[in-house]
């Protein structure tokens, strides 16, 4: 059993199979070793932590990235952006939320559900036009239309231009 | 998932209804979100102030994506692994803190990733930045005009060019000196286009050459030739890369031809699918025999089908679907109808065969235009076939029907005679037969006795372009004169008249002479002349001849030939090898005159002969009926030659009497012209060419043996294609195609 305690003070009790898909709290686990110490985790609210629990406990057992495997499984990821039914029925959420568990998954670091969440993003906004992109994520336009024209026409890096 | 179309997504994401979320929530939380900064609307502040405000944003207030570019860097960029670079040149655009990110050059990682992802892809050139490359693949527009939809990659100068700017922004070989130009043509990259007819298809690049020109005019010595060996490795590779980069086009442009057919496939199947639900299956299996359904412009779309899209397009794909069936239906019926015409025209065949006057029995046209046959053949189901029983009972008063409408027609042709001034009231049936009585009929021009009239082809065909009807046009017959194509020929009665009278016969009395059996000739006194010869010709032909052959612009001038008795004779030898001639070698251009049953009347080509047979005489098809036998052996018996018919040929048995020896030795030749072939066969085996074919040169002893004469223009050395022409030529010399030019015309 492991106490977690989230930024706004809520306290989850829960297994450590399943908390240790964090690789975060499963290095924190073995420094500490057993103990019944609440973890606090400051970054991490009540709402987005029960999200990744749930994330957690759907996906415990399943092996843990290793870093043999590192290589190929970034062989794979890089090809495709498919998303299991189960992830993708999981992070059919706010945008906020989806921000707020992308965040926390990289700070848990959870290596799965960082790349879902990425993978959601990234999903958005292919295949859409600048002024698409913009409305999707509230994004303000802040080029006037003489640069918007320009811009089209500079593809030079930064530096060089 | 989103909408990737752009005009279209505009309207939904409006809606909020394309973004993946949908909960009601959440354009609220954006609008909370944007109200605080409405500044950002006003472009008119600077760059600097907007990060400003971006950095000055407490961090623990983040929220939405808006704020992208707050992620941690190492999350953004695990966001931007999963892209695209058409999606990274997007971004760019999106706002200047996404742009500023991305066009870093520590960015490089992210655009090789977004790379990586497109399979095939060369790498990048050294020359080029990864943000240029992913840009000339990705961006479509033309590089000089910025014309949107620009397509074609000029690999080799890393360029898009419209076909507009093709042309003006490179130059072909020719036009190397018109820029005034210096530098060696070998340094300049180049490509092929797809240039309009009058311009060099193969273009070199104007911008650098002018640049190159200028760079190179102040180098001199061994610093100019080291400049151009640089040059020549640079484009070196430059065509390295245009070979793999047109590579990877054709590659992804076939591959995107697959997927657009495989799009349209799936496509049809579900159209198809749903069409079927709609209990369309049937009509779908007919409709795809001839693809066309999948050439409906609905269904030709590479787009999957969607529950929106196929209530768009389910009603007039319906519509369509009740088009296409209504028009099979109405097919099928024709075709039925025309079959059940045919059992019908069997049935009436069967009939005739049984009277002594087969030409006067009405035609299937006449027959189905009768209330109940016509109720036989449209009103039984489609589905029920119609054999001869079904007639049996409608056939049982035939033969007074046939007798009325014999009368019926009789007393039409006689009423059309009374139209004419010269008759008037003097018309009556029994007229019909006298050899003035000429009708003609509209649609071919040819002059018609009676009683072929009533069996003319022309008289009881159905016209496509309307005046028939559906009915006898399924059929293929219509009743006899339906459109009044046949009316009476005043000019050829006059002529007639004239004719008869100037050769002291009655015209009131004088029956239309038998073809066959009446030994009546006539002379046309204003062809003959001492030079051509003496012209006569039977009693149809005469009329015709009299009306508009006959070359002379005078009145006619024709008399019964009253011949001696070796006149007489010479006129029959004459005419019997004219026939074999016509019959023999020009048989396909002539047609024949039916006699079956007492004078069948109806005009054949000599290839239609075995259907017609078929058609009309069944009782003629034995078991031991032998097609090719019976062809062979028809010739004045069943058939006889059609002389007055039209042929493109001269005018059939027009005879030359005061010239005989031509037309016997003809004929004689004709005869015998398997044996000169044989002859002069042998003769090019031995490797001699005749070359001097004439028909002096050919000679013939009464016995029927053969000769060639002449050889002192022969040669050894002729080819054998020369040989063999000169082989066809003997042919055609032989059956009279050289004689028969001048002689008889």
């Amino acid at each position: 059993m492991v106490l977690l305690v989230t930024s706004d003070n809520e306290q989850f009790t829960t297994e450590k199979d399943i908390v240790e898909r964090s690789v975060l709290i499963k290095n924190m686990l073995e420094d500490v070793g057993e103990s019944d110490q609440p973890i606090p985790l400051p970054n991490v609210s009540s709402s987005v932590l029960k999200k990744v629990l749930e994330y957690c406990e759907h996906h415990r057992g399943e092996p843990l990235p290793t870093a043999d495997s590192e290589q190929s499984q970034d062989e794979t990821r890089k090809r495709t952006t498919d998303i299991s039914e189960w992830d993708q029925k999981f992070i059919t959420v706010d945008q906020e939320m989806l921000f707020e568990i992308i965040l926390a998954a990289n700070y848990l670091d959870i290596k799965s559900l960082l790349d879902v969440g990425c993978k959601t993003v990234a999903n958005m906004i292919k295949g859409k036009t600048p002024e698409e992109i913009r409305k999707l994520f509230n994004i303000v336009n802040d080029f006037t239309p003489e640069e918007e024209a320009q811009i089209k026409k500079e593809n030079e890096w930064a530096e060089d231009r | 998932m989103p909408r990737h179309s752009k005009h279209k997504s505009n309207r939904h994401i409006n809606t909020n209804d394309g973004v993946m979320n949908d909960d009601p929530e959440l354009p609220l939380a954006k609008r909370k979100r944007k109200n605080p900064n409405p500044v950002h609307f006003d472009s008119s502040i600077n760059a600097s102030t907007q990060l400003d405000m971006k950095a000055r944003r407490a961090r623990g207030k983040r929220g939405i994506l808006a704020q992208l570019t707050e992620m941690p860097l190492d999350v953004l960029f695990e966001i931007f692994g999963h892209l695209n670079p058409d999606d990274l040149l997007h971004l760019t655009r999106a706002s200047k803190a996404l742009r500023y990110t991305l066009l870093k050059r520590s960015s490089v990682s992210i655009w090789k990733d977004a790379r990586s992802h497109i399979e095939g892809l060369p790498e990048c050139p050294i020359d080029l930045s990864e943000p240029l490359y992913a840009s000339l693949l990705f961006d479509p527009y033309c590089h000089n005009c910025h014309e949107s939809q620009t397509h074609t990659i000029i690999w080799s100068i890393y360029k898009r060019y419209c076909k507009k700017c093709i042309l003006s922004v490179s130059f072909g070989q020719f036009e190397y000196h018109r820029y005034g130009l210096k530098i060696p043509l070998d340094i300049v990259p180049n490509f092929t286009c797809n240039a309009p007819r009058y311009e060099e298809p193969e273009r070199y690049c104007l911008l650098t050459a002018q640049r190159y020109d200028s760079e190179l005019h102040d180098l001199h010595g061994s610093i100019r030739a080291e400049w151009l060996e640089e040059k020549r490795a640079v484009l070196a590779l430059r065509i390295k890369f245009a070979a793999l980069g047109e590579g990877w086009a054709e590659q992804r442009t076939f591959e995107r031809s697959l997927e657009l057919d495989s799009a349209r496939q799936r496509r049809l199947e579900a159209i198809k699918m749903k069409l079927t639900e709609c209990g369309w299956a049937e009509e779908i299996a007919h409709l795809e025999r001839r693809g066309q359904l999948s050439d409906h412009k609905l269904v030709k779309q590479p787009k999957d089908l969607t529950e929106r899209i196929w209530n768009n397009i389910k009603k007039p794909l319906i519509e369509f679907m009740e088009k296409k069936k209504a028009e099979r239906l109405e097919k099928l019926r024709e075709i039925i109808i025309k079959r059940r015409g045919v059992v019908l025209s069997e049935v009436i065949a069967e009939y005739a065969s049984h009277q002594q006057d087969t030409i006067r029995v009405p035609g299937l046209g006449d027959v189905a235009s009768l209330e109940k046959f016509r109720t036989i053949i449209e009103s039984t189901p489609l589905d029920e076939i119609v054999t001869p029983a079904h007639f049996s009972a409608a056939m049982d008063d035939f033969a007074d029907f046939a007798k009325t409408w014999l009368d019926e027609k009789d007393a039409e042709l006689v009423a059309m005679m009374e139209q004419v001034p010269m008759i008037g009231s003097k018309a009556s049936r029994e007229m019909l037969g006298l050899a003035t009585t000429c009708f003609q009929c509209t649609n071919c021009r040819q002059v018609l006795d009676y009683p072929r009239v009533l069996v003319h082809n022309c008289a009881s065909l159905p016209s496509f372009r309307g005046g028939s009807g559906l009915y006898f046009v399924s059929l293929d017959s219509e009743p006899w004169n339906y459109r009044q194509i046949i009316s009476f020929h005043t000019a050829a009665y006059e002529t007639a008249r004239k004719i008869l009278t100037d050769s002291g016969l009655d015209p009131d009395v004088q029956r239309f002479p038998d073809a066959r059996r009446d030994e009546l000739w006539f002379e046309c006194f204003n062809c003959s002349c001492q030079e051509v010869g003496r012209k006569v010709m039977r009693w149809p032909m005469a009329v015709i001849h009299g009306l508009k052959l006959c070359p002379r612009l005078r009145p006619v001038s024709m008399q019964l030939l009253k011949p001696t008795p070796d006149e007489a004779l010479l006129v029959q030898m004459l005419e019997s090898a004219s026939r074999n001639i016509l019959s023999g070698h020009y048989r396909d251009s002539v047609k024949y005159v039916c006699d079956i049953g007492h004078g069948c009347g109806r005009t054949v080509a000599y290839s239609g002969i075995i259907d017609h047979v078929c058609d009309f005489h069944p009782g003629k098809v034995t078991e031991d009926f032998d097609e090719s036998k019976y062809l062979n052996n028809f010739d004045e018996e069943d058939f006889h030659l059609h002389i007055d018919a039209s042929t493109h040929l001269y005018r059939p048995l027009v005879l030359n009497l005061e010239n005989p020896v031509e037309g016997f030795q003809a004929a004689f030749r004709y005869q015998c012209s398997a044996a000169f072939l044989s002859a002069m066969k042998a003769v090019h085996d031995a490797g001699v060419r005749h070359n001097d074919v004439r028909l002096p040169n050919l000679l013939l002893d009464d016995a029927g043996k053969v000769a060639i004469l002449d050889f002192d223009r022969a040669d050894l050395d002729s080819a054998e294609g020369q040989r063999k022409r000169e082989l066809g030529r003997l042919a055609d010399l032989l059956d009279g195609a050289y004689i028969g030019q001048h002689r008889f015309s």
